[in-house]
């Protein structure tokens, strides 16, 4: 250990580049090279720009937006510009230099934005980092294109996805884009939205059926909308049938292949999509025609009833139909403007006979060929009834001539003749007019007045008063035949026959003493007188079957008479019946009678007491005068007997009549016989019968009187002998009495069963019920006096 | 110069210490027998390094500058700022303080420090008015200083780290949060290198002149 610090030479020592130069300047190189290669890798790996048009560039962001393929980012916007025009949007994606080898012309670009519909949710993810641009490019190395037109849709088929292409068609709605192809309930194809046609008639869409289901169509496949659901009640219940409830919401087309054997379809094959699989099913056994022909008719004026599927004929047969309507606006010469119907006729060319390929340029070049031999089309009616109208093709001569214009759009268009239409409305109008005409007013107030008066009439108080005017008449008739004096005759006369007979005894008494003591001869002036009594009884009583007769030529009229006469006449006769029976000669009639009975006794007790004397005197032979005169009575009485058979007759056949006829018939014949009575009633004859009778009965009575004193007693034999002539004529009436009894009770009982047909509400019906009891009983009592009259001993003699 | 008091130095006295274990040596010994380090009385390759670190570090702060700090994406949108940018959209929110901490601490800090890294480089071979003492404060205030430039890089990786909610929300590290890291690590390496002993050396016209000679001769 030394203090001394040693002397330390120091050199100047010349130092290398390496000893100055520190080795961490390798670290500022290695970042700079490693920027510098960095930046330059950069530039190297840049790739080409392209540019994308757009509608709109929604969500597109410069720098951040991204272009995709299958989802993985192989470029990037790097601008977003606007065209010249300002109508579109220029994206300017910068692309990767691997991926931009494969981006050739027919590379397809669309925007992938988050969408909500019927389907379903697509590009949620978007919602979060923002939309992309989806590119879609094939496999093979092509020249760089630079410039693109963005798609507004995706492409159908997604990337990687192989598939068939067809195009769908339809001509209603049944076609809706955007939708679904369901086979069996698999999605297996889509189809796109939905373009009306360039021709304006029908829906065109394109579809694709991915692969492996893709051989699933066949060119006799058929296509149908199952949309919606549809709803059928029958026998077995109501059913609702729809697809799924996807293609409720959805809609969707499906199809089958109903027909096996037919070849694929091939790429962008077309197919027409039907409303139901109905008319799917039906349309393969329709035979299609393969090609059609469209052509295009222009009609003038407005013709209501063509409509879409109206036949289109070539003489008689059909070779198309009108496959769309249209308007078509032209402008007239006069420079306004007008509206004329344009119909599509779509005609099937193997119609016409001509098959096989070409067939339609070669139908086309026919039927221009007709058009100039003057082949045109016109409007005919096809049906009266609904108005419905039809295209027909038909050769005209002398219209003018005109051509078939093949250049025309969108068809070729075919010239047209005037339209032939039978206008039904205008026939039915004037059959309607001519039926108008008819005079129906007039026809109906005719009717009205009759129903009017008709009304008055039946309301009339004298046709109400009818039935009340028959139930008093009846009631009175009842009356008469109940009364006590008519219930008592049968008894009187009964007494009185008694009192005859004991009065023969006495008379035969008498003359057995008359043949003793000569007296007859006295008793003949008598008797002379009481036959010429006799005789007047016998003329007045003459007129009794002239009466008889009237009586019945009154009945045969009475039929005849009218409603209204009879209601009158019955009103009359009730009243005059009711007079008369009410009348004091008839009142007084029983009483007269029974007077005449009690004359006729005490002349008989006188007579026994003159007969008595005349055993004594010679009055025998007057009386037998007396006698022969009163058996001329008696005959002029039998003779007029004689007529009451015939009356009974025509009774009976009124009875039969009454028998045979209604209530109404009856009526009219009860009318008429009333009438006839009236008027017997009501002739002098008959009111001063009562008189007579009771004249006769007094000159009897003066007769018995002038016998008591007389000694006509001769007559008597003889006149007792006519007695009993006249007996036994009352007996052969009175024989004929049972027939007519019988008759009169066939009769009631008809008349019985006839009323019995009523209710018992009319107190008319019941009276004459009661009536005609009264009488039945009436004529019980006649038979009950015949009865007696043979039992009695004076006839038996 | 003016002004500028030559202090002698171990140099001058012939000795050298170590600056590892800080044992005191003759100059002319190689080779510092206590721990073993290599004893060198001035580091002649001091200035180089500092200057390679030094190019380094401004070479990287370039792109943390240009290129966004953080990426901030949220569920609808995504942000990027750069520093600068990001404070101007503080300040536009109203945060200024936050602002000026992130603008002093990213910007005004490093680029101090690269201008006082230079001068002090500088300063060594061309001789400076500043005194050697202030140049040995402002060395110190450097180093010191230099690891506080981190603390946007951790706000970044902290961030970054903590706000990963996939969906709703993510922060991710951009270009310049590594530019930046990178540069601030190049900027303390380089302050590192700085040999602070040269400093204290007397720069006379001489020294001046040699200097200017020397590297006239290590350019040739």
């Amino acid at each position: 250990m030394t203090d001394e610090i040693p002397q330390t030479p120091v050199d100047a020592k010349r130092r290398s580049l390496w000893d100055r130069v520190s080795i961490v300047w390798l670290v500022p190189l290695l970042a700079l090279f490693a920027a510098l290669s960095v930046a330059w890798q950069n530039y190297n790996d840049r790739g080409p720009v392209i540019e994308i048009t757009f509608e709109s560039a929604a969500g597109i962001a410069k720098d951040e937006t991204e272009l995709r393929f299958r989802d993985v980012t192989v470029g990037i916007v790097e601008g977003v510009r606007f065209t010249p025009s300002l109508d579109q949007v220029v994206v300017e994606v910068r692309l990767d230099k691997d991926a931009a080898t494969f981006v050739d012309e027919d590379a397809e670009f669309w925007i992938v934005r988050p969408e909500v519909t019927t389907q379903g949710v697509s590009g949620l993810d978007t919602v979060l980092s923002g939309v992309y641009i989806e590119g879609l490019w094939d496999d093979s190395v092509g020249t760089l294109a630079y410039a693109f037109e963005g798609l507004d849709v995706p492409p159908l088929l997604p990337g990687g996805r192989a598939g068939l292409t067809l195009t769908m068609r339809a001509t209603d709605g049944s076609l809706s884009g955007n939708t679904p192809i369901v086979f069996k309930g698999v999605e297996v194809g889509r189809i796109g939205p939905a373009m009306v046609a360039l021709d304006g008639f029908s829906v065109e869409a394109e579809a694709v059926v991915y692969s492996p289901y893709d051989n699933l169509v066949t060119e006799a496949t058929r296509f149908w909308d199952t949309s919606g659901f549809s709803l059928s009640v029958g026998a077995s219940g109501a059913a609702v049938d729809f697809d799924s409830i996807a293609s409720l919401i959805a809609g969707g087309v499906t199809f089958d292949t109903f027909v096996s054997g037919a070849e694929l379809a091939g790429e962008g094959a077309e197919f027409t999509v039907f409303d139901s699989e109905d008319t799917a099913r039906a349309s393969v056994f329709n035979v299609d025609d393969g090609v059609t022909v469209e052509l295009l008719a222009t009609f003038d004026g407005n013709v209501a009833g063509l409509t879409n599927g109206a036949s289109v004929e070539l003489n008689g047969l059909k070779i198309g139909e009108v496959t769309g309507l249209n308007g078509v606006a032209e402008t007239t010469p006069q420079g306004g403007t007008r509206v004329r119907l344009q119909a599509i006729l779509s005609i099937q060319p193997s119609r016409l006979g001509m098959d096989g390929s070409g067939n339609a340029e070669e139908a086309l070049r026919f039927l221009a060929g007709q058009v100039e031999g003057g082949l045109r089309a016109r409007l005919v009616t096809g049906s009266i009834f609904t108005g419905g109208l039809k295209v027909q093709l038909v050769t005209l001569t002398g219209v003018p001539p005109a051509t078939m214009d093949l250049s025309a759009r969108p068809f070729p268009s075919i010239p047209v003749a005037a339209s032939d239409i039978t206008d039904v409305a205008t026939t039915a109008q004037g059959t309607l007019d001519r039926i108008d005409d008819l005079p129906i007013e007039e026809l109906l107030d005719s009717a009205t007045a009759f129903l009017s008066n008709a009304a008055v009439l039946v309301g009339s108080a004298e046709t109400q008063a009818v039935p009340g005017d028959v139930a008093a008449l009846l009631a009175d008739l009842r009356a008469v035949v109940g009364s006590q004096d008519v219930q008592e005759l049968p008894e009187q006369l009964g007494s009185l026959m008694a009192e005859l007979e004991q009065t023969v005894v006495e008379v035969r008494g008498i003359l057995a003493t008359v043949e003793e003591e000569d007296l007859i001869l006295r008793l003949g002036g008598a008797i002379d007188a009481a036959a010429s009594l006799t005789t007047q009884l016998d003329t007045a009583l003459n007129g009794v079957p002239a009466l008889i007769e009237e009586v019945t030529a009154l009945a045969g009229q009475a039929g005849e008479l009218e409603i209204d006469a009879l209601v009158s006449q019955i009103t009359a006769l009730a009243d005059q019946g009711a007079a008369l029976l009410g009348s004091d000669d008839v009142a007084a009639l029983p009483a007269q009678v029974g007077d005449v009975m009690g004359t006729l006794r005490t002349t008989l007790a006188e007579a026994s007491v003159t007969i008595a004397d005349l055993n004594a005197g010679e009055g025998v032979d007057r009386l037998l005068a007396a006698v022969d005169a009163a058996s001329g009575a008696a005959a002029t009485v039998e003779g007029s007997f004689e007529g009451v058979p015939a009356l009974i007759a025509r009774l009976d056949a009124i009875a039969q009549d009454a028998e045979g006829l209604e209530l109404d018939a009856l009526i009219d014949q009860l009318t008429g016989l009333v009438n006839s009575a009236d008027t017997l009633i009501a002739s002098d004859d008959t009111r001063a019968l009562p008189g007579e009778l009771g004249a006769a009965l007094d000159e009897v009575g003066a007769i018995l009187a002038e016998l008591r004193n007389g000694g006509a007693i001769n007559n008597t034999n003889q006149a007792l002998l006519a007695a009993r002539q006249a007996a036994d004529e009352i007996a052969a009436a009175t024989r004929s009495l049972p027939a007519l009894i019988n008759q009169a009770n066939a009769l009631i009982r008809q008349a019985d069963t006839t009323l019995g047909g009523f209710e018992d509400t009319s107190p008319a019906i019941r009276d004459a019920r009661d009536a005609l009891r009264e009488v039945q009983e009436a004529a019980d009592a006649v038979q009950s006096l015949a009865r007696a009259l043979e039992r009695s001993p004076l006839l038996r003699r | 110069m003016a002004g500028v008091v030559h202090m002698t130095t171990a140099r001058d006295m012939g000795l050298v210490a170590c600056t590892t274990c800080t044992k005191v040596w003759p100059i002319a010994t190689e080779r510092c027998e206590r721990c073993g380090a290599t004893l060198q009385s001035r580091d002649t390759q001091s200035l180089s390094r500092v200057w390679a670190w030094w190019v380094a570090g401004v070479m990287f702060y370039i792109p943390a500058n240009m290129y966004p700090m953080l990426s901030t994406r949220t569920l609808l949108s995504t942000s990027e700022d750069t520093i600068v940018g990001g404070a101007v959209e503080l300040i536009k929110y109203g945060s200024v303080g936050i602002a000026i901490i992130i603008l002093v601490a990213s910007v005004l800090i490093p680029i101090a420090k690269f201008l006082c890294i230079a001068y002090l480089a500088l300063s060594v071979r061309r001789g400076t008015e500043l005194s050697a003492g202030a140049r040995f404060i402002m060395y110190e205030l450097v180093e010191y200083i230099g690891r506080w430039s981190m603390i946007d890089v951790f706000v970044v990786a902290i961030l970054s780290s903590l706000v990963q909610l996939n969906v709703a929300a993510s922060i991710n590290p951009g270009i310049a949060s590594l530019s930046f890291a990178l540069s601030v690590i190049f900027t303390m390496l380089s302050a590192q290198a700085f040999d602070s002993r040269l400093i204290w050396d007397r720069l006379d016209e001489d020294d001046v002149a040699r200097a200017k000679h020397s590297d006239l001769e290590g350019a040739r």
